[in-house]
């Protein structure tokens, strides 16, 4: 965890705060004025905050790009509601009194409303920015599913390796600011309500939020450099960009920068597109067929493999190319923990079929999707498996949860680290239902064309991974516990790509 | 789109009602147990100014850590969700419990004193009932935000709505997100209305006539 991290976290909150005071205070005093849209408008903030936070930022994707604009429209939405309401009843709430004394000396409406109610009724609008602040530092965690950066990529990290202290270090963090941030406004408020609607006093805050967001700003904007990647969401993807970094300002004059954390599903969405925001990422051929274009094992032509296939839907379709193979396979494993293994005697996937009924399948909720051939319904099918129950899980729990006994048999990535530090024991595909996930660097054709000395640099690596090899890496990076800088760079030097530092 | 709910109906009608489940339980036990403090807190109110800002904090704990460091101590239990909701459930009542009380108008209960009631008959008959509109605000807030937080709940395996947001965004399907999205969002509403149905029969008939001039 770094002050960037906590910077970012920053920008991202006041970001959203500004826009959302921006577009909140006009309809707050639009629903004040006219009775006829309040109804309306308040219903629509009401329900802008109902939709859960993870489905908000999804159907925002449907729309935009991932990254931080996605998260900070999000959450600018569900910020909408205590200020709006707040500056509506703050201006319903003035004395009567007031306004008619106004409406007498002949102010128009217009003025009026600006000019004395406002004012007025700021300290209780001031107090919905105030909750609309707060909220917005918990609602940002969730910046880390569509790579938005800021603190919740050390929590979920934290989560998936069950690291407790990491968890609690980015949460107590996380509350810090959160009292740090609402003490200042509680002053802020203070001296507002003792001004008693003095509109100078009144834009000290509204300045100073304005300002403390232009000193974040260089935390906010886009990358520069020749190359940009985004940061994986798991150890293998955050190595090999590593790795690439490495090498390529190794070998060249080239920069190479590695944006906020994204997952496989959202980097690829970044790199596609008309307006991509990076420039090649390390993918599987069988998740690009399966995941992101939405084909099957069946829609690859007799023949070809499925490498070849996708290698020729990427430059066709998408105007990208993958690069050689790396080594490594990371297909799906079926696995059972070592005890299990024991009681019944289990080497292959087909000794599952007589004990099946006795045992639980657990499973990260991307398996269970019911379109697909490589899940779960399709699986216990080909093998005739008849399972007790079957539990999905977040991907990042699920070696807690075997580790738990919530369930005895998974299915895990070959290459994941963690198998070995759970004690799984993966077991054969004897009838081989999985098919390869090969690991490759996938990148934008124009890229290519740019910079032509790429492709040879990255193919240095193809091969030169195995399957085993990458297992060793994650495990050091997640159960040692080592950096991925660290990790990454000692291989690269045992390969002799790079020299020793 | 017949195509889809033959596939995902079964599942969706499930779901739905392992979420509802899920709120209705949590706001029921958050609402007790959040009454139950904010009814004693608003007795001491001098230790209150201290107490209240520090529930405020643990309120900033993001409900995704929450319900994960509850779930590497507890595994996928029913308990690990139903206690991580109902805690979340529990600050809005409580607040609204707590400041419901205290802004109750003085006169009122310088009024029930002198009419000879005791400590007990002044809350129940007097501060509970001028304070309801506002507790029943903080059980609306509470249920509104506990449907969108039992999304979490298939997070660790529990089902409810939240494992199509979760396998949607997980497999890249815009449509089984909207799936999970738009029944909680009508899930909210919903519990938003009963509760607003609640509201006005919990109003004192006295203030409804004030309300009403």
């Amino acid at each position: 965890m770094s002050w960037s991290l906590i910077w970012e976290h920053l920008f991202i909150v006041l970001a959203a705060s500004i826009l959302s005071i921006a577009f909140g205070l006009p309809l707050g005093i639009w629903a004040y004025v006219s009775p006829k849209a309040r109804a309306l408008i308040l219903r629509v903030v009401d329900l802008l905050q109902t939709i859960p936070s993870l489905a908000l930022l999804g159907i925002i994707m449907v729309v935009l790009d991932p990254g931080k604009l996605t998260v900070i429209i999000g959450i600018t939405l569900y910020s909408l509601l205590p200020i709006v309401r707040n500056t509506c009843l703050g201006l319903q709430e003035v004395d009567p009194g007031v306004k008619e004394a106004a409406r007498g000396m002949g102010m128009s409406k217009p003025y009026r409303t600006l000019m004395v109610e406002f004012p007025l009724a700021f300290p209780t609008v001031f107090t919905g920015i105030r909750i609309a602040v707060v909220n917005a530092i918990g609602t940002a965690v969730f910046a880390a599913f569509v790579g938005g950066g800021g603190l919740g990529g050390v929590i979920t990290q934290g989560i998936r390796v069950s690291d407790l202290k990491l968890i609690l270090m980015a949460t107590g963090v996380l509350m810090i600011i959160a009292v740090v941030l609402d003490l200042l406004m509680s002053w802020f408020e203070g001296q507002v309500r003792k001004s008693n609607g003095s509109s100078k006093k009144m834009w000290i805050p509204v300045v100073a939020i304005f300002l403390a967001f232009c000193l974040l700003l260089p935390y906010g904007r886009g990358s520069t450099g020749d190359l940009l990647l985004y940061d994986g969401d798991y150890s293998e993807t955050q190595l090999m960009h590593h790795m690439v970094k490495m090498l390529v300002e190794d070998q060249t004059e080239l920069t190479v920068t590695i944006q906020d954390q994204m997952s496989q599903v959202n980097n690829f969405n970044a790199l596609r597109g008309d307006d991509p925001t990076c420039d090649l990422m390390i993918s599987y051929d069988g998740t690009l067929l399966t995941t992101f274009f939405h084909q099957d094992v069946s829609d690859v032509p007799e023949g070809m493999s499925i490498y070849d296939y996708v290698n020729q839907v990427a430059t066709e379709d998408y105007g990208m190319r993958l690069l050689d193979k790396l080594g490594f396979d990371n297909t799906y494993a079926v696995a059972v923990s070592q005890a299990v293994a024991e009681q019944y005697d289990l080497k292959t996937v087909s000794d599952l079929i007589p004990v099946a009924e006795q045992l639980t399948f657990g499973a990260e909720q991307g398996f269970f999707t019911l379109e697909g051939s490589m899940k779960y319904d399709p699986f216990v099918e080909f093998y005739g498996l008849h399972f007790k129950n079957h539990v999905p899980v977040d991907q990042g729990l699920k070696y807690t949860a075997i580790e738990n006994g919530s369930f005895d048999v998974t299915v895990v990535y070959a290459t994941d680290g963690l198998n070995r530090k759970v004690g799984l024991k993966v077991l054969e595909d004897d009838r081989r239902f999985f098919p390869d996930y090969n690991g490759a660097f996938l990148v934008r054709q124009e890229v290519l064309e740019e910079y032509p000395e790429l492709a040879d640099i990255l193919n240095q690596l193809a091969g030169k991974i195995p399957t085993e090899q990458m297992a060793e890496l994650t495990y050091q990076v997640d159960v040692v516990g080592r950096t991925v800088d660290d990790v990454a760079h000692e291989f690269l030097t045992s390969m002799e790509l790079l020299e020793s530092r | 789109m017949s195509n889809l709910f033959h596939n995902y109906g079964a599942m969706l009608l499930k779901a739905i009602g392992i979420h509802t489940v899920y709120v209705l339980v949590a706001v029921v036990i958050g609402f007790a147990i959040g009454l139950l403090i904010g009814i004693l807190l608003s007795r001491i109110p001098q230790c209150s100014g201290v107490i209240i800002p520090i529930l405020s904090v643990f309120q900033t704990i993001p409900g995704l850590v929450f319900i994960g460091v509850l779930f590497i101590w507890w595994g996928d239990t029913y308990a690990t969700v139903i206690v991580a909701l109902s805690v979340y459930a529990m600050f809005p009542v409580l607040k609204n419990t707590y400041t419901g009380i205290l802004e109750v108008e003085r006169k009122y209960i310088v009024a029930a004193k002198g009419c000879g009631m005791s400590h007990l008959q002044r809350l129940v008959k007097v501060e509970l009932p001028l304070a309801m509109p506002t507790i029943i605000a903080g059980l609306r807030m509470a249920a509104i935000y506990t449907v969108s937080w039992a999304v979490l709940a298939a997070m660790i395996g529990k089902g409810g709505l939240g494992d199509f947001v979760y396998q949607g965004v997980a497999s890249n399907n815009n449509t089984l997100i909207l799936l999970g999205a738009i029944p909680a969002a009508a899930l909210a509403v919903a519990f938003g209305a009963a509760i607003d149905f609640l509201q006005k029969k919990v109003m004192p008939r006295g203030m409804k006539k004030e309300a009403g001039k």
